[in-house]
């Protein structure tokens, strides 16, 4: 296969949205933080496999096979407990790519070790790219279903009212985000920045 | 004999599932390492042979002490003990121990160097 000639289909947000909300109610998870590790293991029974020094070599902190029946992961993110913040949402981005690549990735035909170079080697970054942001997306709908964020976000904004504080927060808007960023995420057990981008850029500005 | 390996791994894991436990819970009730716990699983490494870590992974895993399922629990374990399990590589399946896309921190494609480090990581897990 001429690998240089893959296109990646585009999926709009609301698809990837629709997708993800369909993923955690089939596993009926209901709770926030959605326990995103127990599902892929539990539930899925994929093999989660620590792996020394996964990040160190490779610079990444988690994939999964081909098969889909096990999921690597850097150890010392795995057992490091400042890490798991951002080792939930890798573990979200592995069940995107199951998701929503499933299909296309077996219509690679990749058989041989070589397939795998070739792959890599061939395909245009733009579209690797593309795989990887739909599954950065996938994760951030799963992880941080909008309902229940819209919900965090006002019982904090109250709460700082209550503070007299919002009034010389809201003079800049970027720092208010920042600053309202921060205890919304520990509920939703992501980092401050996943939390910071969906509130800049689909959430403030439309609906609240 | 690598059978005897390959089916008390997936004992293992079934037990562990059907108590609904994580390999991070497993691993923090039983203090094993969880590396190592998931190669048992997967037939990569045998089990321990001390006894005392057999009946605490049995306890975590809600087989009662003296009962049929606990002693078969150890049989297995021990039945699997001094074989050498087969390289993961070594048959036509291989490629299924290979990634299907990665996520490098750097949000790009990975480099050869990369996969080739991938590929020895693998092996070794």
């Amino acid at each position: 296969m001429d690998f240089s000639k893959i296109r990646v289909p585009f999926i709009d947000k609301i698809e990837i949205e629709k997708r993800a909300t369909a993923f955690r109610q089939k596993y009926r998870d209901t709770s926030i933080p959605v326990d995103i590790e127990h599902i892929i293991d539990v539930k899925l029974k994929v093999n989660i496999i620590p792996v020394p020094d996964l990040m160190r070599l490779c610079d990444t902190d988690a994939l999964i096979t081909s098969d889909w029946g096990s999921l690597y992961v850097d150890k010392r993110s795995f057992e490091d407990e400042r890490q798991q913040n951002r080792l939930r949402f890798s573990f979200g981005h592995e069940v995107g790519h199951y998701i929503l690549h499933r299909n296309l990735y077996s219509g690679f035909g990749v058989v041989e070790f070589e397939d795998i170079y070739k792959l890599i080697d061939e395909i245009p970054e733009e579209q690797y790219r593309r795989l990887e942001i739909q599954a950065n997306f996938f994760s951030s709908y799963l992880l941080v279903p909008r309902d229940a964020l819209l919900r965090e976000t006002k019982n904090i904004l109250q709460q700082i009212e209550k503070r007299n504080k919002l009034e010389e927060l809201k003079v800049d808007s970027d720092m208010f985000i920042s600053y309202l960023a921060i205890p919304v995420s520990q509920r939703f057990g992501v980092s401050s920045e996943v939390v910071e981008i969906i509130l800049k850029n689909d959430f403030l500005s439309n609906k609240t | 004999m690598n059978k005897q390996i390959q089916q008390f791994g997936k004992s293992l894991k079934e037990l562990r599932i059907k108590k609904k436990l994580s390999l991070r819970e497993v691993c923090k009730l039983t203090g094993y390492d969880p590396s190592n716990w998931s190669k048992v699983e997967r037939g990569r490494i045998a089990p321990p042979s001390d006894p005392k870590t057999l009946a605490k992974w049995a306890k975590v895993l809600g087989l009662t002490q003296k009962s049929k399922s606990f002693h078969e629990f150890v049989d297995h374990a021990h039945m699997a003990q001094g074989i050498i399990p087969s390289d993961v590589f070594a048959n036509e399946n291989a490629i299924k121990c290979m990634p299907a896309f990665f996520r490098t921190l750097r949000n790009k494609k990975p480099t050869k160097e990369e996969i080739d480090q991938l590929v020895e990581l693998i092996r070794s897990v």
